[in-house]
């Protein structure tokens, strides 16, 4: 008779939820053009992009915009080229194009997407990094925006004729002077011209002969921005230390306050190469220490393909912990965040050493079933087209990977229990989280590259209780983006996470705080802003609680 | 991380040396007084005939007539030789290198009666003396050559295999033999060309054919691998070496069904191929599909517990799982098989340190930079593993030499890619 291990056991009961793809019923029906989609000569071609949800018009209804990319040799009919999107939130389940009218199409190689409010004008904006120019879409406070990046000094052109290859970005308030500032990730100093091409190698990949790189490219440099408060930016990043670092090919950017300082710090999922762990030393400067804090590379001490980042405190100790994913034939890594910049690898202690063949991109922390431990959803797919799609590892499409939190410090791979959404193979990349529905359950936003997004709408069986926060910033910004809040239930779990711009994989998850409460029927709320202000209050369960900083809440 | 994958029927193997070509060197020796040379005569055609023992009679009674020939002697040590007398073969043939240390076809047949007795110390030195005594001799590079690539003196092998290869350009096993000792000094361009000839030269040649498919292999042109390992199948329908190797290659593409379905045939036809079991459990692995690789390879260890590559591998999977404890235990057994292991010695020292055994990680770890020193993986466990144990200066140090480590990969492969097609 075979013996079950508690984990085995409570891990097959599954979440109690299941992810449905209703993308082309909601009405996301735009392709994502990435590259060639069967064979690729060069990187910038295969990593593709991110997505968000956020709240363009202040409804309370989560829109979405999906970066979208470009082909090397496509020739496009005027109007033809493919352009990021925006859609618009109906409030019954779908949505709506606003692309043209929001005054947001644009062509060119899109990457990532992060939102905040930097201008604390009570509309959040969004920036769009490129291979080339970035774009800083102001919200224009009317269903439209106006492309302000050269205006307010975020360009990234190195103007040495070559362009940077922009990556992962986020808005953070880094000085804590009440003005989101910007921190913008680079891949590789790429320049079609010179990049070598797969026969160069010849670069190789289980006998396929595919893009090289990044390891022997050279990388590129991460970059911040000051936010004068003027609507304006100065790149600080040589004075602020960012270029100090041993990592490069950076990607994924996460920011949290790591060791609970109320600083924000910043970490880096970098590709083939060690991360990157800004600690924020609270004077305008940050040091990179990844490798010393061991939150850089495997637990045996090799460097990871990093690719998508998102933290919470997923054992309810008081630090925020962070995942990671990585390349096929490696694990996702999970660090262990011990307090005081300390982090251990517990990637196969908490069952994360089982899955080798996927090859992970967006990924995020979210209690998918409300109770109250967040979960670990992870989106994948190949890099090279040329796998296709035979039984190479888990071939070019490739499912998602679910595990559930068992409370105990242990997941439990619940990914065939999950949902259709959750089995259905795509090449995916960016992914973003967020209730679009409103309906208290963590749903999930999928860019995948040369085919239709998915919208994995979550259904859950459970009937677990839930409290979403949002802030607004008044001495903070506007955003509310690093206002740490927790929230205690009266069983004295005490769960905690923070308002974050970008995070997963080049992407923008819902500004709003999410918390599952399990059975629990009120909870205790105590956000802690930038500005160092703490308001407290206590709320009935299943609704969205909006703070105001120093000012009170509306239920 | 590294599965431990790459057994494989690509081993240099001890070459018997056939007897054809000792009768060769008999036609050219010369002759001495009028009635020995009738004996001699007499002895020449009874070995035509094949009674080895009549012509053995007749070289003994040569040898009372002129007892002081090395040539004599040499032909007396052959024929009992060939009747499996190698001890007292190996008297006459140190005789006639008594009688004339000059004597290059004694040299020769005696390293050939030594390495029958698997005493490749004493042979080498007396191919290495036939072949310098007689620099323009085929035969004699060629089989000191074969000794040489046999004993894993690949660069020595090298030289003398180019020679041979030179002085008799249309054999097919001397390009062979050329071919592994490139291969085993990292010239697999070379190597290449060099299996492709000996393929060329004489197509049956299947230890020739299975070395090409296996360069091509590595050299991720798996599908003209394939098809190399494919042709010795219809040649020997039996050959689970090919079967293996298809299968290996397989593995290498990651087409992880494919190589699994070669690997189950091979066992269906030989339940006992310790290799076939090891690389099954290896493609189950990839697969993720842990407790079946676990039996597979504790299966190959079971019929093969010299497999070193089955620890590690088994070891890797426990650590995968978080069982550290069972994962230091098989890589200790690893290194037990092989001392200098260096990736048994890092992924110990990595599961001693996830165990919290700081100072026996510390210890492991050590041993593995010194066994590879360009390793950029262990420097980082262990600077790890000292600021753990408080010496944050000296585990710093460590971090930077991890640093170093991989930048200097980087640029290696920086400077690869900088090559135009």
């Amino acid at each position: 008779m075979p013996v079950f291990s508690f984990d085995q056991l409570a891990g097959a009961a599954g979440l109690g939820v299941q992810f449905i793809n209703v993308a082309r019923e909601a009405g996301l029906r735009a392709k994502t053009i990435f590259g060639g989609e069967g064979k690729n000569k060069f990187l910038l071609e295969t990593t593709g992009c991110g997505c968000a949800f956020f709240d363009y018009d202040n409804d309370g209804w989560l829109d979405i915009f999906l970066v979208n990319g470009t082909r090397f040799e496509a020739k496009w009919a005027p109007g033809q080229a493919p352009v990021s999107r925006l859609y618009k939130n109906n409030r019954d389940g779908t949505f709506t194009d606003v692309t043209a009218s929001a005054g947001v199409a644009r062509t060119g190689w899109g990457q990532g997407v992060c939102a905040g409010d930097y201008d604390n004008d009570g509309w959040d904006d969004l920036f769009v990094t490129y291979w080339g120019d970035c774009a800083l879409w102001h919200n224009n406070s009317n269903g439209t925006f106006t492309d302000v990046a050269k205006k307010s000094g975020v360009t990234t052109n190195p103007g040495n004729g070559k362009q940077r290859w922009n990556t992962g970005c986020a808005f953070v308030d880094y000085d804590k002077d009440g003005h989101l500032d910007l921190f913008v990730a680079n891949y590789i100093n790429f320049d079609p011209k010179t990049a070598p091409l797969p026969e160069s190698g010849p670069c190789l990949y289980k006998g396929h002969m595919v893009a090289c790189g990044p390891p022997g490219l050279e990388g590129g440099k991460n970059i911040l921005f000051h936010n004068n408060g003027d609507g304006t930016f100065t790149d600080v990043s040589a004075q602020s230390g960012i270029l100090k670092t041993p990592g490069t090919y950076g990607l994924g950017v996460l920011v949290a306050d790591f060791d609970n300082d109320g600083w924000p710090d910043i970490y880096v999922a970098n590709d083939s190469t060690s991360a990157a762990l800004y600690k924020n030393n609270h004077d305008g400067t940050f040091t990179d220490i990844a490798i010393e804090a061991g939150a850089a590379y495997s637990p045996d001490g090799k460097p990871q393909a990093g690719m998508g980042v998102s933290a919470i405190d997923y054992d309810g100790d008081g630090n925020l912990d962070i995942v990671k994913t990585n390349f096929a034939g490696d694990t996702s890594s999970l660090y262990r965040n011990l307090g005081k910049m300390v982090f251990d690898d517990q990637t196969f202690q908490a069952g994360l050493g089982k899955h080798t063949r996927f090859l992970g991109w967006g990924a995020g922390f979210a209690d998918l079933d409300n109770d109250g431990w967040a979960d670990i959803f992870i989106c994948n797919g190949h890099v090279y087209p040329e796998v296709g799609e035979t039984d190479l590892e888990a071939g070019y499409r490739e499912r998602k990977v679910v595990y559930q939190n068992l409370g105990n410090g242990k997941f439990a791979d619940v990914s065939l229990s999950a949902g259709p959404g959750v089995l259905e193979k795509v090449a995916a990349r960016g992914c973003a989280f967020g209730d679009f529905d409103n309906d208290g359950d963590i749903d999930i936003l999928v860019n995948c590259i040369n085919d239709v997004p998915q919208l994995l709408r979550c259904d859950q069986s459970v009937k677990n209780n839930w409290v979403k926060v949002k802030v607004i910033g008044i001495k903070s910004n506007r955003s509310g983006i690093g206002a740490r809040i927790y929230c205690v239930t009266q069983d004295g779990r005490r769960q905690m996470d923070e308002v974050r711009s970008g995070g997963s994989y080049l992407s923008q998850s819902d500004l709003r705080v999410h918390f599952g409460l399990g059975k629990a029927a009120a909870a205790e709320i105590e956000v802690r802003w930038p500005s160092g202000m703490v308001d407290r209050l206590r709320t009935p369960v299943n609704r969205v609680v909006t703070v105001t900083e120093g000012r009170g809440v509306r239920f | 991380m590294s599965d431990g994958a790459g057994q494989h029927y690509n081993r240099a193997r001890v070459k018997r040396f056939p007897h054809r070509i000792v009768l060769l060197l008999l036609a050219a020796l010369p002759l001495s007084a009028e009635t020995l040379k009738q004996i001699e005569a007499r002895a020449a055609e009874l070995k035509s005939k094949g009674d080895a023992a009549g012509s053995l009679a007749s070289w003994e009674k040569a040898a009372t007539l002129d007892p002081k020939s090395a040539r004599i002697q040499d032909e007396i040590g052959f024929l009992l030789a060939t009747q499996n007398r190698i001890e007292e073969a190996l008297q006459h043939f140190e005789r006639a290198l008594a009688l004339d240390a000059w004597f290059a076809p004694a040299h020769y047949h005696l390293g050939v009666a030594y390495w029958l007795r698997h005493d490749p110390g004493r042979s080498i030195p007396h191919l290495e003396a036939a072949a310098t005594l007689d620099a323009n001799n085929f035969e004699y590079r060629f089989y000191f050559g074969n000794a040489l690539n046999a004993t894993a003196n690949y660069k020595l092998a090298l030289a003398q295999l180019e020679k041979a290869a030179a002085l008799n350009p249309r054999h097919s096993e001397t390009w062979n033999q050329l071919g592994l000792a490139r291969q085993r000094t990292d010239d697999a361009a070379g190597a290449l060309q060099a299996y492709q000839r000996a393929v060329a030269l004489d197509p049956a040649n299947l230890d020739a054919r299975n070395n090409l498919g296996f360069v091509l292999v590595n050299s991720g042109r798996a599908d003209e691998g394939v098809a190399q390992f494919r042709k010795i199948l219809e040649a020997d329908p039996s050959s689970n070496m090919a079967r293996v190797n298809i299968g290996f290659a397989h593995l290498q593409k990651a087409e992880l069904e494919k190589a699994e379905a070669q690997f189950r045939e091979v066992i269906r036809r030989d339940p006992n191929s310790a290799i076939a079991h090891y690389d099954l459990g290896v493609a189950l692995k990839q697969k993720d599909q842990l407790d079946a690789a676990k039996a597979e390879i504790e299966r190959a260890l079971s019929l093969d517990p010299s497999l070193a590559e089955g620890h590690y591998t088994l070891g890797i999977i426990h650590w995968q799982s978080g069982e550290f404890e069972q994962a230091a235990r098989h890589m200790k057994a690893a290194i037990a098989l092989k001392a200098d292991y260096a990736e048994a010695h890092f992924m110990l020292g990595t599961a001693l340190k996830q165990k919290g055994d700081l100072d026996a990680a510390e210890s492991a770890l050590r041993t593995a930079i010194r066994l590879d020193p360009a390793n950029p993986g262990p420097y980082n466990t262990l600077g790890q593993v000292l600021r753990q144990k408080g010496d944050i200066e000296a585990g710093n140090r460590l971090l930077a030499e991890g640093a170093r480590a991989k930048q200097k990969k980087e640029a290696d492969l920086g400077r690869m890619l900088q090559k135009k097609p």
